[in-house]
């Protein structure tokens, strides 16, 4: 075992001077394990999406407790978690999904106010966060947090309820979730500066001649209260296992290039091969990629 | 080695900037990824074309060397695929 590794990973006279990660079959060989690994996972999504997919833990109930618990930190008052507001998340996701688009408003149009007002919240102030591709709701709260205009929304005096949906789906060619937060508030707030706050941190005052409310069906009802426990969780999330798995391979060439070039120019072997360095700086490249790829984006 | 590394700095520099402009170029398009794996695949072919060129000019280009960088590339789309449709389902 012990040699196997040292001839895995150093060079040596019984690898011809070249870690046996880098020969040129040892790599067709990675190749050709990734590639056939990416048609299995795939086929194992679609025939068996019980093992593996995407899930999240994120629940509305997490990401309430975690807003609610950085508005008390900022001395504001908590939000209440509101039926409408959730149906009108749950509404604007799903025409995400079905319509196909990243971005607050839809391509047809659609604001997210439309879909506040269908589902019967008669607003004076209003916002929307976008997030997908998390995992943890901690991790939700924390990108939000960390963005000037989703931090504003978050801690806005003008909002007094807050509606959210944790939808999976497939979007802009992904299988993501998704996750909507809708603020809103149907009181005018007392302060003088919020109307000029409420522009600055995006969000819609409505006008005196807003439509009225309404009525609210079974179904609409039953829609809100829809969460993505009703989704059977998959063993094993997709996205987190392969970019694990991708971020575990290329460290270890990275480690390996790096011990080939001390360990040749210490022996001072001549070799014909390429640069270590440049195929450094390219998997150094691939490693920052799968980081950012892994991360969620927020709109 | 860093000698060898002063040696071709210039080379390191140039091929700094054309990664540092493709992590640009992909950040850019997150999270569409069709266009992530199609400009990944496009900034690898980049890097085999960089890689030739850089050994031609230094005299050191062999049929061994354009093999090495162009596995070196295809391990680099490999994974990328490995974790766009695997992971995500591109």
């Amino acid at each position: 075992m012990k040699d196997f590794l040292h001839r895995l990973f150093l060079p040596h006279i019984s690898n011809n001077y070249r870690a046996k990660l880098l020969h040129h079959k040892t790599i067709i060989a990675v190749i050709a394990v990734f590639f056939f690994s990416s048609f299995s996972m795939s086929a194992i999504r679609t025939g068996f999406p019980s093992v593996l997919g995407t899930f999240s833990d994120i629940t509305s109930q997490q990401l309430l407790l975690l807003t609610n618990q950085f508005r008390q930190q900022n001395g504001l008052h908590p939000l209440q978690l509101n039926q409408n507001l959730s149906e009108a998340a749950l509404n604007k996701a799903n025409n995400m999904f079905s319509e196909d688009y990243w971005a607050h408003d839809s391509p047809d149009g659609k604001t997210p106010w439309d879909f506040i007002k269908a589902a019967g919240y008669n607003y004076v102030y209003a916002g929307e966060n976008l997030a997908r591709g998390f995992t943890t709701a901690q991790s939700v709260v924390d990108a939000w947090m960390a963005s000037p205009e989703h931090r504003a929304n978050m801690l806005s005096p003008n909002y007094t309820n807050v509606g959210y949906a944790v939808e999976t789906g497939k979007l802009t060619g992904e299988d993501t979730v998704l996750v909507v937060e809708m603020f809103g508030s149907t009181t005018l707030a007392a302060s003088p500066g919020n109307e000029l706050a409420a522009k600055a941190q995006k969000e819609t005052k409505s006008t005196a001649t807003q439509s009225p409310a309404k009525p609210q069906s079974e179904q609409q009802v039953l829609n809100a209260n829809k969460t993505p426990v009703a989704v059977a969780k998959p063993l094993v999330n997709s996205a987190s296992f392969s970019s694990n798995i991708a971020a575990i391979v290329v460290a270890l060439f990275i480690f390996t290039l790096i011990l080939d070039m001390v360990v040749i120019e210490r022996k001072k072997v001549v070799r014909l091969v390429g640069h270590n360095m440049d195929h450094l700086f390219f998997l150094t490249l691939l490693l920052i990629l799968i980081g950012l790829i892994a991360r969620g984006a927020i709109i | 080695m860093f000698k060898k590394i002063n040696e071709h700095v210039i080379y390191y520099i140039s091929l700094i900037i054309i990664f540092a402009l493709g992590l640009f170029l992909i950040s850019s398009v997150l999270p569409n990824k069709q266009l992530e794996m199609l400009y990944f695949i496009i900034l690898a072919v980049i890097y085999v074309v960089w890689g030739i060129l850089h050994h031609f000019i230094n005299h050191e280009l062999s049929s061994k060397i354009v093999v090495e960088y162009t596995l070196i590339a295809t391990l680099g789309v490999a994974i990328m695929f490995f974790l766009l449709k695997g992971g995500y389902g591109l």
